[in-house]
């Protein structure tokens, strides 16, 4: 190579970047449509998560847009499919968020995708929702993260209260260590349990990625424990539901599985399976009032649509993260990203998984009421006793 | 070996190089087509000059991605020290693991170069000082000084200098005596050494320098990327940088480049084909990888030298003077 070449490109290289430093993407504008990202897992392992969160938002968006959009304006959702891989999900998520024209994103189901797209949030200064319950964001420390779901620690709690009001006293742990819902999840049932007297006889890792649990299994089998939690997400569940059928003990799993996509391919193994899930999954059986009828808001067209099928856990969450980040849109009257987000830190509104009152303190926005039990009965979800009785005076409305 | 493309034809592409990210809505395709660039054209020399193949090239963009990575988030170092020191250090890794590696030949070095890697992801999932199972996040935007950059704009250009610097940097060693051992190793490596020439030693060099390729492409994706875990660098595309090392052409200094942009563009196209309307979400994988078996078999049937030498040689049969 000679050196005219390399001239040549580093002149242009040089003015080219000048031309480039003002022709940065433009901000949000006050016209056009308004545009939001998503970034979910419609392939891979966790595609069932996010294959409902964008069915729901995809309904929710033609909702809102046949109502007249938002601020007079259309809704816009350009959704990424980050392939249940955290780096795609992360590029994925600097994409969009390097795209001024994005007012604010609900990003991954995958809570170890939504954690470690956390600091893209903030160096974007972008509101961001995740759809997967990201313990870190709870606290508000990051000032652009927020999460609509009930984080592993709330389900732990509410797991363990529902284990003790059944008069269990010990319990067998599995989980996952290689993502932050299985760990957080575990410690806190660990630290539930043992703070309400629950002896944890047994409280073992897995590897989600095999296909043969049942070394663990034989172990919890051999502690005689009386429930046996396990807190993983996606094809692990079913394969341990298959494998520890016929033990006697009963199986609790957690909202990671509370899904027609959980509950059809475990069949007749996963029929009695007890699980933590959002308030709206056992909408049906709620009693009548605002929450009620804010799940059914969304529930009813979703059952035309989909032949009668409810909607599982994920269409949930991904209707009220849609939800909130509209209601702060209006709320801010502007597509403003930092305007959007302050206004999502005081928002105070009711969704079909219950009512969410943010603050800068709380980024989780919900309580334990936000969490029920349910359990596999004839092929769906159906509250448990405890549940039902619970929701006569403990609904988040 | 060595022909150059025309100086007209450099400042035509490196013109519609640094146009392209002005006008491309999708920067990350093109950060990442120029990344892998930066990488083949480090493995076209290996693979070409040295004769030597690597199927684990990820495991040296990993090294360069885990310096930024651990450098800015864990030891405060600034992002132009880390993006300096990130080539340096897999090119001393390289050159660690490389006396003991490189005494393997042919496929087992290549099977050797593919352990390497699941080896580095392995140790980079289990060991919690290198990200664990959780990765780097937090890594800080690149900036110098008080400039930060806020755009992914910057990002492509950047990438574009470490491309510029990389295939400066690869003619001039070509031309080098270092080039010429290098270069020996090719034909025989007996013939080489009977020539005077230290073949283990040369062999770790380019080894070496291609690692640091690897890893200064691996400094820029963690900027670019601010997350960095074993996933971030599956087997896959180290067989991917195989593929596009041979379709642009083994030991030319502008195969590589040819290479990532021929294989991404297409790769590109078939994700668009892929995720249309009606087709099953398992398409895209499907497709991908049927297009890579596709692609490598018709480069090895028709151009099995690949293109930039077989482009070469079609300029030089023709007569002079004839019309283009």
């Amino acid at each position: 190579m000679t050196k005219k070449p390399l001239i040549a490109l580093v002149g242009v290289g040089l003015l080219t970047m000048t031309a480039a430093c003002g022709t940065a993407g433009s901000a949000a504008t006050s016209s056009g449509p308004v545009k939001i990202g998503l970034v979910a897992p419609l392939t891979g392992p966790f595609a069932p998560l996010g294959l409902g969160d964008k069915a729901a938002v995809e309904q929710e968006v033609a909702r809102i847009n046949a109502h007249g959009g938002v601020l007079g304006r259309k809704l816009e959702v350009t959704i990424k499919d980050d392939k249940t891989d955290v780096p795609q999900s992360v590029t994925d998520f600097n994409q969009l968020a390097a795209d001024k024209s994005y007012t604010a994103i609900l990003s991954s189901s995958n809570v170890s995708a939504s954690t470690a797209a956390g600091p893209s949030m903030q160096s974007n200064r972008i509101p961001t929702i995740a759809l997967g319950p990201v313990s870190a964001f709870k606290d508000g420390k990051n000032k652009y993260a927020f999460t609509c779901v009930a984080i592993p620690e709330l389900y732990g709690e509410a797991l363990v209260d529902y284990l003790k009001a059944q008069g269990l006293t010990k319990v067998a742990i599995a989980y996952t260590g290689k993502d932050p819902y299985g760990s957080v999840g575990n410690k806190a049932t660990v630290d539930g349990a043992k703070a309400a007297g629950l002896d944890v006889v047994l409280d073992k890792e897995i590897d989600v990625a095999g296909t043969d649990f049942t070394p663990v299994i034989s172990q919890v089998k051999a502690a005689k424990p009386d429930a046996f939690v396990v807190w993983v997400a996606g094809p692990a569940s079913v394969i341990i539901t298959k494998q520890f059928a016929g033990s006697g003990i009963p199986l609790v799993m957690t909202g990671a599985e509370a899904s027609n996509l959980y509950v059809q391919p475990a069949g007749q193994e996963g029929e009695g399976v007890t699980m933590t899930s959002n308030i709206a999954v056992p909408g049906r059986e709620l009693p009548a009032g605002a929450l009620k009828d804010s799940i059914d808001a969304f529930a009813n067209p979703w059952l035309k649509a989909n032949k009668g099928v409810y909607p599982p856990q994920f269409a949930f969450d991904g209707a009220t993260g849609i939800q909130l980040l509209v209601a702060a849109i209006e709320k801010a009257k502007s597509t403003d990203r930092e305007k959007v987000r302050d206004a999502l830190e005081s928002l105070d509104l009711l969704t079909p998984t219950g009512r969410f009152k943010f603050s800068p303190t709380d980024h989780g926005g919900i309580g334990k009421d936000a969490i029920a039990i349910v359990q596999v009965k004839g092929g769906e979800l159906k509250a448990t006793p405890y549940s039902l009785e619970q929701f006569k005076t403990n609904l988040p409305d | 070996m060595t022909r150059r493309p025309s100086t007209l034809l450099v400042v035509v592409a490196a013109v519609a190089a640094c146009i392209a990210p002005l006008v491309l809505s999708d920067q990350t395709f093109f950060v990442h087509t120029v990344l892998a660039a930066v990488v083949v054209s480090g493995l076209s020399m290996l693979m070409g000059y040295a004769g030597q193949a690597s199927l684990g090239q990820g495991a040296f963009v990993a090294v360069g991605a885990l310096t930024v990575a651990l450098g800015t988030t864990r030891w405060g170092l600034p992002p132009l020290v880390v993006l300096l020191l990130a080539p340096l250090v897999a090119g001393m890794f390289a050159t660690v693991v490389g006396r003991p590696l490189l005494r393997l030949q042919g496929h087992y070095l290549a099977f050797g170069t593919l352990a390497l890697l699941l080896m580095v992801q392995t140790a980079m999932s289990s060991i919690d000082a290198l990200g664990g199972a959780y990765g780097v996040s937090g890594i800080p935007a690149f900036g110098v000084g008080g400039w930060t950059v806020t755009d992914q704009r910057p990002y492509a250009y950047l990438a574009l200098a470490c491309l510029a610097v990389v295939l400066w940097s690869s003619a001039r060693i070509v031309d080098s005596r270092f080039g010429r051992a290098m270069r020996a190793l090719s034909g025989s490596e007996t013939a080489a050494e009977s020539a005077g020439v230290p073949v283990g030693w040369t062999k770790v060099g380019v080894f070496a320098l291609s690692a640091a390729f690897a890893g200064l492409a691996g400094a820029v994706t963690a900027f670019f990327t601010p997350y960095v875990s074993a996933d971030s660098f599956p087997p896959l595309e180290s067989f991917t940088y195989v593929i596009m090392a041979v379709v642009g052409g083994l030991g030319t200094i502008w195969g590589g480049v040819v290479g990532a942009v021929v294989v991404s563009v297409l790769l590109q196209a078939l994700n668009t084909v892929s995720s249309q309307p009606g087709l099953p979400p398992t398409a895209a994988p499907i497709i991908q990888y049927a297009a890579y078996g596709t692609v490598l078999i018709i480069a090895l049937l028709f151009l099995p030298r690949g293109i930039v030498p077989s482009v070469g040689s079609l300029r030089l049969r023709r007569p002079q003077g004839s019309p283009a």
